[in-house]
């Protein structure tokens, strides 16, 4: 567990601080993360223990969310009187978001699937059955 | 009431405490998408503090730890990225168009509708970030100047969307291969959009925490950049 937090921390610390000395507009979290994941690809092994503590921190991933989540209490006004503008882009914009973005890939992986069935029939059987288990 | 707490630990202990009573919601729902742990624990701490009239300001000091547990729990989201590098690589032309399309997709619908419906500059570019995970949402937020707590709001709002719409969105267009369902909702519903693929089959989930991951890469790189070039 120690390993995995200095990792983590180490990871954290060096996205923050690439951010600042560069000043660049992009997260220092997410920066930590292209690091940590330029790390591990060049380690090239599985670390069971750090995968498994790294495990536990996601699989509560919400839990983090939730301070500041809160916050939209700091802005009630807005909320009033933009409601009707802010409920239409987060719910028509979400579901039309995520009807054009299926229904783009699900196109490329049909285009794709067909002059692969020659060569890799397997796998194509296989994600026949995936679509029958839960279709 | 604000000058008794022991500030140390009392935003902690409510937040746990508010996570707690959300993941047993969730649990006691079957798994409702609207009754998501962070949408119950939201709601919980607010009423606290509304009731017990603490400012939001005092608390989340108070919860600093766990906000700042956020941005190691995002550094940690390499690991999944890196065991499914396999994946990325089979499929990553459909993955990276599609990537290229959702991220605008994404950002410019969120903008448009609330701009016809005449929001302000400040909170469009709160709105911007709504479909990537909170981490890089109000990091995204903070930089090209919205509302971060507010974006975080957003953000966790669209993901709930995400997973209510997906089956009927996925039955009444056809979409069927686990790869695109998974896809679109961690593109479009982050973290909660992968909780929902999770329950569809673990590889619509590997491919929705794939996603996730991905589209707050590529939107916490893009929208700074252009907007800076924009303005």
């Amino acid at each position: 567990m120690l390993r995995t937090l200095v990792t983590l921390f180490l990871f954290q610390f060096l996205g923050e601080l690439f951010q600042r000395g560069l000043d660049i507009p992009v997260p220092g979290a997410v920066l930590g993360m292209l690091l940590f994941l330029g790390y591990l690809m060049l380690r090239n092994k599985a670390d069971t223990e750090l995968f498994e503590n790294a495990g536990l921190l996601l699989k509560h991933l919400p839990l983090f969310f939730i301070p500041a989540g809160a916050g939209l209490m700091l802005y009630p006004e807005i909320l009033l009187e933009h409601g009707l503008a802010i409920l239409a882009s987060l719910v028509l914009g979400t579901l039309i978001a995520l009807a054009a973005s299926a229904k783009l890939i699900q196109l490329l992986l049909n285009r794709r699937v067909e002059p692969a069935t020659a060569s890799s029939p397997q796998s194509l059987s296989e994600s026949g059955k995936d679509e029958e288990s839960h279709g | 009431m604000a000058e008794l707490l022991p500030l140390s630990t009392f935003g902690i202990l409510l937040t746990l405490l508010a996570y707690v009573a959300g993941l047993w919601l969730y649990r006691r729902s079957n798994y409702s998408a609207f009754l998501q742990p962070v949408i119950t624990g939201v709601t919980l701490i607010m009423l606290v503090l509304w009731l017990a009239d603490i400012p939001y300001e005092t608390y989340f000091e108070s919860a600093s730890v766990i906000h700042t547990l956020l941005s190691t729990a995002t550094v940690a989201l390499a690991i999944p990225l890196y065991q499914h590098l396999q994946k990325i690589r089979e499929n990553w032309r459909p993955l990276l168009v599609t990537l290229l399309f959702s991220g605008i997709i994404a950002a410019a619908t969120a903008v448009l509708f609330a701009w016809l419906l005449g929001a302000d500059e400040k909170l469009l570019l709160s709105l911007a970030p709504k479909s990537i995970t909170t981490p890089f949402a109000i990091a995204v937020s903070e930089i090209i100047g919205g509302y971060p707590a507010l974006s975080a709001a957003f953000v966790i709002f669209t993901g709930m969307v995400a997973a209510v719409g997906a089956n009927p969105i996925f039955r009444l267009l056809k979409i069927t291969h686990p790869i695109a369902q998974g896809t679109s909702l961690g593109m479009i519903g982050h973290g909660i959009g992968t909780a929902r693929a999770f329950e569809i089959s673990p590889q619509c989930g590997a491919f929705s925490a794939l996603s996730m991951g991905l589209m707050g890469v590529y939107t916490s790189l893009y929208l700074p950049w252009l907007l800076h070039l924009l303005r």
